[in-house]
């Protein structure tokens, strides 16, 4: 990836950045996926600073790396639109207001903590925020535990979460391993069924058995 | 003591995989060795984090940090949040932005996926034993899990926005509890 910029235009860009990540920022309500719609209309559609399909390639980036995807979309599209001084910029701008808002918040409950409303109000929100957590994972469910195989690892992780006290980061680890486990076996399987079926000499199709690898690899 | 607050966050960052909610475990695991918080005050951070717009995990490393030692405290672990994502993103910019089409790559993040739900769908099963909705009083209980039931039916069934769940519930909690 190659920011795009020259040193001419940089600085007047990286205002730009700061000032659309800023306005983006405080609508990243529920946190990750919700901003797409947002990030995508102000940076494709409005700014035309990047083509839709290499956002969708940003996006998929940025899910899978660590942090918080709002954040890395904004690191992305930073970089390339202004280089590593646009990624500090737009990251600065998107988690700067959120920061101040959770700021204000504090003060605001260390003040008020004694009053009775405040209380009695975050009681009844307590419930709310365990239901939209339930419903990040319920969410999750239509994607990821498509096969037998995740379904395994998804109880496999509550039993390890449930009845060990093992650091979380080792279910992630699990979880890794398991993915390049069942990754390897089914290449396996597909090597040798595309051996098996030869029986006869007269047609020892070596080419054939490279086909299949190949494409099962790249699946 | 903001040494400490930085390098836990510093870490946290490098991992928080799935971003959000699936960091609350990993957080909290952290917060609880480190005697920062108990768990019940922990539940209070989620809950304010959650009702902040922003990322859950940033939110909260921002509340534990003041809790902890104040603006400077708060200002310490998000910078330590934050650093992680700035790093691997630019090297993913720079270095290994076609590593992601290596296939064993794509395995071990398809193997992770069901692993971050299960963290996902702990953290609500955890902050639900530990906001003492199970052995509160009767009141208090049966109107959590009240709320807790028409909330998530209101999310699945209406898409309703997070926002109109949060204030929703928290005008429901004044007219229970006041």
């Amino acid at each position: 990836m190659q920011p795009s910029a020259t040193l001419f235009n940089k600085s007047q860009l990286c205002l730009q950045l700061f000032l659309s990540f800023i306005k983006i920022s405080p609508s990243t309500f529920g946190g990750g996926y919700a901003i797409l719609p947002v990030i995508h209309r102000e940076i494709t559609d409005r700014r035309g600073w990047i083509t839709p399909n290499e956002m969708h390639e940003i996006t998929a980036i940025a899910g899978a790396t660590p942090g918080g995807v709002a954040i890395n979309i904004a690191a992305l599209v930073g970089y390339r639109i202004a280089g590593i001084g646009g990624l500090l910029t737009s990251v600065a701008a998107i988690s700067l207001p959120t920061v101040m808002i959770m700021l204000v918040l504090c003060t605001l409950v260390a003040v008020y903590r004694d009053s009775a409303v405040i209380e009695a109000a975050l009681l009844g929100i307590q419930p709310a925020i365990i239901a939209l957590i339930a419903y990040a994972a319920i969410r999750m469910r239509k994607d990821v535990l498509r096969s037998r195989m995740a379904w395994m690892t998804f109880g496999g992780s509550c039993i390890l979460l449930l009845w060990t006290s093992l650091n979380p980061l080792v279910v992630i680890g699990c979880g890794m391993i398991a993915g390049c486990l069942v990754h390897y076996l089914q290449w396996k399987r597909a090597v040798s069924q595309a051996v098996q079926p030869i029986p006869s000499p007269s047609n020892p199709s070596p080419a054939k058995v490279r086909d299949v690898k190949i494409t099962k690899m790249t699946s | 003591m903001l040494w400490d607050l930085f390098w836990t966050f510093f870490k946290l960052g490098f991992v928080s995989f799935g971003g959000g909610y699936a960091m609350i475990p990993l957080i909290e695991h952290e917060v609880l060795q480190h005697n920062w918080m108990t768990a019940a005050e922990f539940t209070d951070a989620v809950t304010l984090a959650g009702m902040a717009p922003g990322s859950v995990a940033m939110n909260s490393a921002v509340y534990i940090g003041y809790a902890a030692s104040g603006w400077i405290g708060s200002a310490a672990a998000s910078i330590g949040i934050v650093l992680p994502s700035i790093i691997l993103m630019f090297l993913v910019a720079t270095l290994f932005y076609r590593m992601y089409h290596n296939h064993w790559v794509q395995a071990a993040l398809d193997g992770m996926k069901p692993a971050v739900m299960a963290l996902i769908a702990y953290a609500a099963f955890n902050m639900a034993m530990h906001s003492g909705l199970w052995n509160g009083y009767a009141r208090y209980t049966w109107f959590s899990i009240g709320i807790f039931a028409v909330m998530l039916f209101a999310l699945i069934r209406w898409k309703m926005h997070p926002i109109a769940v949060i204030l929703i519930s928290g005008i429901a909690g004044i007219v229970l509890y006041v």
